[in-house]
């Protein structure tokens, strides 16, 4: 078995994963197999059949001619792949949709955010796939920041409930090609494709990968909006927060026990109510990574 | 009969295809229609509609993978919504990888086909993509021709890419030998004939309304209201910044827009499907 550190967990894998953190640990918290997935699951709450089905403690993905995956009790997730499936492909889906199915079984809330690590506290930016998280935190580290998660962060609170925290998923930034021309750093390069037939290539951090809890500063949601015209930033009421905030919850459709939904809202309450949310609008098209860079350097 | 199915409206691109949503939207809406809140149900191609349906991100699969898993999408998008859904779809009516039809069948109660003279597209295609004229003119005449394509396979767009065909592929695909009712529609009948034209294609289809209502949402979509109301509220749907997707909605256009080589390289590749829908000059 392979054993690592990403999510938050440790992990050990039958496949190894280089994209996650080496650890060493007796007990794992996942087991990653590969095998024979159940070819359904009992008492299922939503079933989006062939593709899916999920109930409790279960989920079942199915991603027709590529790989099947079972997710269990938030502690084992089985990958069937077909025939001829190569492994960055079993992973690339089992590190996203299929992990995020583990912790919400887990009880433990991703977001959908990339960030950076600043004073000890992590400054996070969300918003919907394509909105330009990689890029922007990848631009980030061409100016000096720390980085410390690409695309996903695993929200809990602190000892004393007041103060919420995030945890980093592991070790990657994943860029598409002319994301990588654009940010022109020797930093970042055309390497290692996340599938072999993707031009979008993982830029590895292992070196300054933090494994801690950091609370959360500050938050900006990413929105390209097509009747922009130029990049705008303002500061989210709480109510508005909220509402980005449950929509930037990874994959948060694969909530279904009644205890995580309400985590999740009482986590996302209590981040909107004390965390300052800023909401970047920007045009589709034209605007640099670096005009956006400028709109919020100021406040990181 | 028409509830947990799909009618597509299937129409080479600027070919009426978002007239004749608007017109079916009105219907649904008593007589009005707001071009950016249609009552349709999205694009065969969205990654918004296969992601919500997969689980998956979508920009992580390859383009003939997302291809080979559509079918079972509509299907779990038709089993899950009670009505009929109102799919708008420019892809070539064609197999995927393992040879099994793009489209699924057995949940589609029927499909209507836009179909409108290659000489007009060419210019109204040019002024939407905002390319030369000629390009679009190639695009027409090449069956390889696809859009929504991005350098590299990017996948950054919100739809996949689409493969039209060439204009004679794509008609002729999408109206010999389906396995389901197709029913055609010239846009020329639709813009010169616009009552027995709509008419008879809701009686086709069996939507039952009063002929006043059909008038209203004639009316209400004709191309100059539908023009007005993306000038003043912008249409959401057009994705190429700075171009207008309602241009001029007229016919014959194309004398003045093409050159007599351009003509001729058209009405020589197409002259067999041009001629059944008269269309030669």
């Amino acid at each position: 078995m392979y054993k690592y550190l990403g999510f938050g967990l440790h992990i050990a894998s039958e496949i190894e994963c280089p994209e996650l953190m080496p650890s060493n640990f007796e007990i794992a918290d996942v087991t990653i197999r590969i095998g024979k997935t159940p070819n359904n699951i009992a008492n299922e709450d939503n079933a989006k059949i062939p593709f899916s089905s999920i109930n409790k403690n279960e989920y079942l993905l199915d991603i027709q001619n590529i790989c099947k995956y079972y997710a269990a009790n938030g502690n084992l997730i089985i990958a069937e792949p077909a025939d001829g499936t190569d492994e960055r492909s079993i992973r690339l889906f089992g590190l996203g949709v299929v992990m995020a199915a583990i912790l919400y079984q887990r009880n433990l809330i991703p977001l959908h955010a990339s960030g950076i690590l600043r004073n000890g506290k992590i400054i996070l930016f969300t918003g919907n796939s394509g909105a330009g998280k990689s890029t922007l935190i990848a631009h980030l580290i061409t100016r000096g920041h720390q980085i410390f998660t690409d695309d996903i962060c695993i929200l809990n609170s602190d000892i004393t409930e007041k103060t919420i925290q995030g945890t980093a998923s592991y070790p990657m930034i994943k860029l598409w090609d002319d994301a990588v021309e654009q940010l022109d750093n020797d930093l970042f390069t055309l390497d290692f494709k996340v599938r072999p037939k993707l031009p979008k290539y993982g830029q590895f951090f292992h070196d300054r990968f933090d494994t801690g809890d950091y609370p959360i500063d500050k938050i900006f949601v990413l929105n390209p909006d097509r009747y922009a015209t130029e990049i705008s930033l303002k500061q989210m009421k709480p109510a508005q927060a909220f509402k980005l905030l449950e929509q930037q919850t990874y994959k948060n459709h694969l909530i279904t026990n009644t205890l995580t939904r309400k985590h999740h809202y009482s986590l996302l309450l209590r981040l909107a109510q004390t965390t300052p949310v800023f909401e970047i609008t920007r045009p589709v098209a034209g605007a640099p990574v670096t005009a956006i860079y400028d709109s919020i350097r100021e406040l990181i | 009969m028409q509830h947990h199915k799909i009618m597509w409206l299937a129409s080479y691109p600027k070919s009426g295809n978002t007239w004749m949503r608007a017109f079916l939207s009105a219907l649904l809406g008593d007589g009005a229609v707001d071009l950016n809140n249609m009552k349709s149900d999205g694009i065969f191609s969205s990654r918004a509609i296969f992601d919500s349906i997969t689980d998956l991100d979508s920009r992580y699969l390859y383009d003939e993978e997302a291809k080979s898993m559509l079918a079972n999408v509509y299907r779990q998008l038709a089993k899950s919504r009670a009505q009929l859904n109102i799919i708008k779809v420019h892809d070539a009516y064609e197999n995927d990888i393992y040879n099994k039809p793009i489209i699924p069948a057995d949940v589609t109660f029927c499909a209507i086909y836009i179909i409108r003279n290659p000489l007009d597209i060419a210019g109204s295609l040019s002024g939407h993509m905002k390319m030369p004229i000629q390009d679009a003119v190639d695009m027409l005449l090449n069956p390889d021709s696809s859009i929504a394509q991005q350098p590299n396979n990017r996948n950054k767009s919100n739809q996949f890419r689409q493969h039209l065909s060439d204009w004679s592929g794509h008609v002729e695909g999408w109206t010999n030998n389906i396995p389901f009712p197709v029913y055609v529609v010239r846009y020329e009948d639709m813009l010169n004939n616009s009552m027995p034209t709509f008419s008879e294609l809701l009686h086709k289809i069996d939507w039952n309304y009063p002929k006043e209502t059909i008038m209203q949402a004639i009316a209400a979509t004709n191309f100059e209201a539908l023009r007005n109301q993306e000038e003043t509220r912008g249409f959401a749907e057009m994705d190429i910044p700075g171009a207008r997707f309602f241009r001029a909605g007229k016919t014959g256009n194309w004398k003045n827009e093409l050159t007599s080589a351009q003509i001729t390289a058209i009405t020589t590749k197409h002259w067999r499907v041009m001629e059944q829908y008269n269309y030669l000059p």
